[in-house]
């Protein structure tokens, strides 16, 4: 009868099962922290979701505002211990509901901010950056609420809610200027293309005839659009410039401001241009 | 010694006539093209709009209690 081979379990074996089994359950750890990180800052979904997202987390908010201001009322009128117990657990449901919201509005940003520098070829990554700090910011301060066991606790957190608040607001704004401007630029880089390419059928082209002539005169005049729209897109980058010192809500106006002038300026030349290129049919 | 033969020559083909690529397109393929570039631009200027979306909402900072 065969012998059937012997299996050795040598305590070294089973201890490279043990190490690889822990491996194992680490890289699994590793995983579920990774997605519930990316869940919680809402990076996996598009921008329509994540805004979405928001309306719903601010309409909760909102809702919370009437109990709050209830409890503060009864609280200013009696001054009692209950009073200022149910005060604070109201003040602590709607600061909760406003770290949520802004959070959402904070995802929103970014996730805006991804889906059109796809587009427009965006490179700098200082705002993802400060974003990034921002929703770790607002992660710890979820779990500072948890922690809140007076009024002057909650004051604070408040404050500190203000100043993180602010930074977002102007990333907010800096994003809608920004991508404003870099996708007005985009489009006036391909109206330029077109600018050279008529350049170069003019240049070529040595008939005589009326209808060059004009179409010649006409595309001289719109050079002298193109040269405002140039120096109008200049304005707008050195007005993105003063983000970090001006009003951001101001800063995003008049840029906003510019950007329409710009359009309708390029609206102008394309029609101009569309006008020669039939002229020349 | 054998000397080195000397073949004929081979019947050559007449030189077919193929266009040389021209340096610049043609002007009518300059102004089909601005034509349709045109189209593209104004489809990527109708896209250009400010998104109000992206304003941001307002909310309470003060317990509004004297300290």
């Amino acid at each position: 009868m065969n012998k059937l081979p012997r299996v050795e379990f040598s305590s070294r074996s089973c201890l490279t099962y043990i190490m690889k089994r822990i491996f194992f359950f680490f890289v699994l750890l590793c995983l579920l922290w990774t997605l519930s990180t990316v869940t919680c800052f809402g990076q996996n979904r598009t921008s329509q979701e994540n805004y979405q997202k928001l309306l719903q987390d601010y309409r909760e908010y909102q809702g919370l505002i009437e109990p709050f201001n209830t409890k503060k009322s009864r609280h200013l009128t009696y001054g009692t211990v209950e009073t200022q117990s149910e005060f604070l657990e109201e003040s602590k449901n709607l600061i909760s509901a406003e770290i949520k919201a802004i959070t959402s509005y904070t995802a929103f940003v970014k996730s805006y901010l991804a889906e059109a520098t796809q587009i427009l070829n965006y490179r700098e990554n200082y705002l993802y950056v400060k974003l990034d700090d921002e929703l770790a910011f607002l992660e710890t301060a979820k779990g500072r609420v948890e922690s809140l066991s007076s009024l002057s606790g909650a004051g604070e957190l408040m404050t500190d809610l203000a100043t993180h608040y602010k930074k977002i607001v102007k990333i907010g704004y800096q994003v809608k200027a920004m991508l404003g401007v870099e996708s007005v630029k985009k489009v006036f880089e391909n109206v330029k293309v077109d600018k050279d390419k008529l350049n170069n059928f003019f240049s070529e082209n040595k008939a005589s005839s009326n209808e060059l002539s004009a179409a010649k005169e006409k595309f001289s005049d719109l050079d002298k659009e193109i040269n405002t729209i140039a120096s109008l897109i200049s304005q707008t980058e050195e007005s993105q410039k003063k983000f970090e010192s001006g009003d951001p809500p101001g800063l995003a106006k008049e840029i906003w401001g510019v950007l329409t002038q710009i359009l309708v300026k390029i609206n102008r030349v394309i029609d101009g241009y569309k006008n020669i290129v039939s002229s020349l049919k | 010694m054998v000397p080195p033969s000397v073949s004929l020559p081979l019947p050559t083909a007449e030189p077919t006539m193929v266009a040389s690529p021209s340096a610049t397109p043609m002007p009518d393929q300059i102004i089909f093209e601005v034509r349709n570039d045109l189209g593209m631009i104004e489809s990527d200027l109708e896209k250009i709009k400010e998104d109000n979306r992206l304003n941001p909402p307002t909310f309470i900072f003060d317990l509004g209690i004297p300290k």
